[in-house]
């Protein structure tokens, strides 16, 4: 069905609506279109010790959205406490239920900047990214979101790798806590980030590390806290690659997820349904790398400054995270703060990458 | 711009951190990232109510031989740069505050006045035209803070 963009249908009463009136309408719409799929499909979550219940309507979202989150299933249990949060979430061409009229197509993000978590007077976040048409509106007071899209086929990769990202932020987000865009890898010891802006050689990192003791904890946005100590809190089991990084992954090529889609866009993989083993639930944070592609042969380690981690870290999460602001960079900055960063300068021969951060993770446990 | 302006950090556009004398500024309208070496951390730093450009520079003239001049016309020119990037704006008159007699520095001498260096990073400004991302707040719809454009 022909999906008419919500920015383009409104009217005066629409503008008066606030987004906690948009929710309920949003949550009303949600409900009716699992009626009209014949019922929800629930999944729940453990998210850094919180507990999320994913309710789709009806199984079009599933592959979608399922996937990258499954090394973090709940067990079903029968005395399972109340989730903490409640996502609904559904699309209008499978479902045949239309979004209500968004009240207003709103001004662009760097038109409002400054825009924080904090400076929010109520509980109720929202934001429609037209670009990716994606709608996401959570309350945290109420412990309830809503995600839509106009057809869960078109659902991009960025939300396949990535799904929710958005209300995981708002939702998880803290002054102490951060989604950050970046990749983690570690023992259950203590790991590394692996901080850059996309092309830096994060997933060939993450992915050079599959074959040895280094576990993945996520190759684009991982959960990262500075309280009690530095930690990474896997978010996502969905690695995304380019044709140059998959051609130093051949093996990899089985197991791409979107081979039917490839024409300009990276490939995507799950690696829990593939490598469950070598997939970890979050370790101590012990340093912050910043890889950069040499095309020399060997792999150095030099350090960073501080300031130089949070440039790197910073921006892309910053910009890449509806209403990431100055409370986002005030919790990147405390990481910095407390764990050494260095360049991790890549070499050609990527099989000798593990070795070198494993060595690293040696040094500062014995610092 | 004149040695006696006083200046405030363009908030909330502009968000900033200091880590080890080094800043890192991010510009969220333009989508640009800037970081600053110690000089430019130290103008950085004194920008507000409390010192003028004048003030900034004699503060931070006091730790060189230059004479003051040069370390006025230096810090002018680094406060214009930084206004041309929209990370500063001129403050009214009534946000200065009383000035007391310029505190002693200490540190180093240097024989001339280092110039302040601000490194420009464009390459985010690209997610920003890729993925306009439009927002709402409970306060209403469309919601704008007060001092946003």
């Amino acid at each position: 069905m022909a999906i008419e963009s919500p920015g383009r249908s409104m009217s005066t009463d629409d503008r008066r609506v606030g987004a906690a009136g948009y929710l309920d309408a949003a949550v009303r719409a949600a409900e009716a279109a699992a009626h009209a799929a014949g019922g929800c499909h629930d999944q729940r979550y453990t998210f850094g010790g919180r507990n999320l219940l994913l309710r789709c309507a009806g199984p079009a979202l599933l592959p979608a959205l399922a996937p990258a989150l499954a090394h973090l299933i709940e067990p079903e249990a029968p005395d399972a406490p109340a989730p903490d949060l409640t996502v609904l979430a559904w699309d209008s061409a499978s479902t045949g239920t239309p979004l209500p009229a968004l009240p207003r197509a709103l001004a662009p993000r760097h038109s409002d900047g400054g825009a924080d978590r904090e400076e929010h007077a109520g509980t109720v976040y929202g934001v429609f990214q037209p670009g990716v048409s994606t709608l996401s509106l959570l309350d945290t007071a109420a412990g309830r979101a809503v995600f839509w899209v106009p057809d869960a086929r078109d659902v991009s990769i960025h939300d396949c790798g990535a799904p929710l990202r958005t209300l995981l932020n708002w939702w998880l987000g803290a002054p102490d806590r951060q989604l950050m865009h970046s990749a983690a890898v570690g023992t259950p010891e203590g790991g590394v980030l692996l901080a850059g802006k996309g092309g830096s050689g994060k997933s060939t990192t993450a992915l050079a590390c599959l074959d040895s003791p280094l576990l993945y904890a996520g190759d684009d946005y991982v959960l990262v806290g500075t309280h009690p100590r530095p930690y990474v809190a896997s978010l996502y089991s969905g690695a995304k690659l380019t044709d140059d990084a998959l051609a130093r992954f051949p093996h990899l090529a089985a197991v791409i997820a979107n081979r039917q889609r490839l024409a300009g866009e990276k490939a995507l993989l799950y690696l829990h349904e593939h490598f469950p083993q070598r997939l970890s639930r979050g370790f101590p944070l012990r340093a912050i790398l910043l890889p950069v592609v040499t095309g020399r042969r060997e792999t150095l380690l030099r350090p960073a400054s501080a300031a130089a981690s949070l440039a790197a870290l910073a921006p892309s999460t910053i910009f890449l995270l509806p209403l990431a602001g100055r409370t986002a960079l005030s919790a990147m900055a405390a990481l910095v703060r407390q764990v050494p960063s260095y360049v991790l300068e890549l070499g050609t021969e990527i099989e000798r990458i593990p070795g070198i951060i494993l060595s690293l993770l040696s040094e500062l446990s014995e610092a | 711009m004149r040695p006696d302006t006083y200046l405030r950090i363009n908030s909330p556009a502009v968000i900033h951190e200091t880590l080890d004398g080094e800043v890192v500024i991010i510009n969220l309208d333009s989508g640009t990232y800037y970081s600053l070496d110690a000089t430019g951390a130290a103008i950085w730093e004194r920008i507000g109510p409390q010192a003028n450009i004048e003030r900034i520079a004699a503060e931070l003239a006091a730790q060189s031989d230059a004479p003051p001049a040069e370390a006025t016309a230096t810090v002018l020119a680094f406060c214009e740069e930084l206004a041309r990037e929209g990370l500063v704006v001129e403050a009214a008159a009534e946000d200065a505050a009383e000035l007391d007699a310029p505190p002693a520095v200490g540190g180093e001498r240097t024989a001339v006045f280092p110039v302040p260096a601000l490194q420009k990073f464009t390459d985010m400004q690209d997610l920003l035209l890729l993925d306009p991302v439009h927002e709402v707040a409970e306060a209403g719809w469309p919601h704008r803070k007060p001092g946003a454009r």
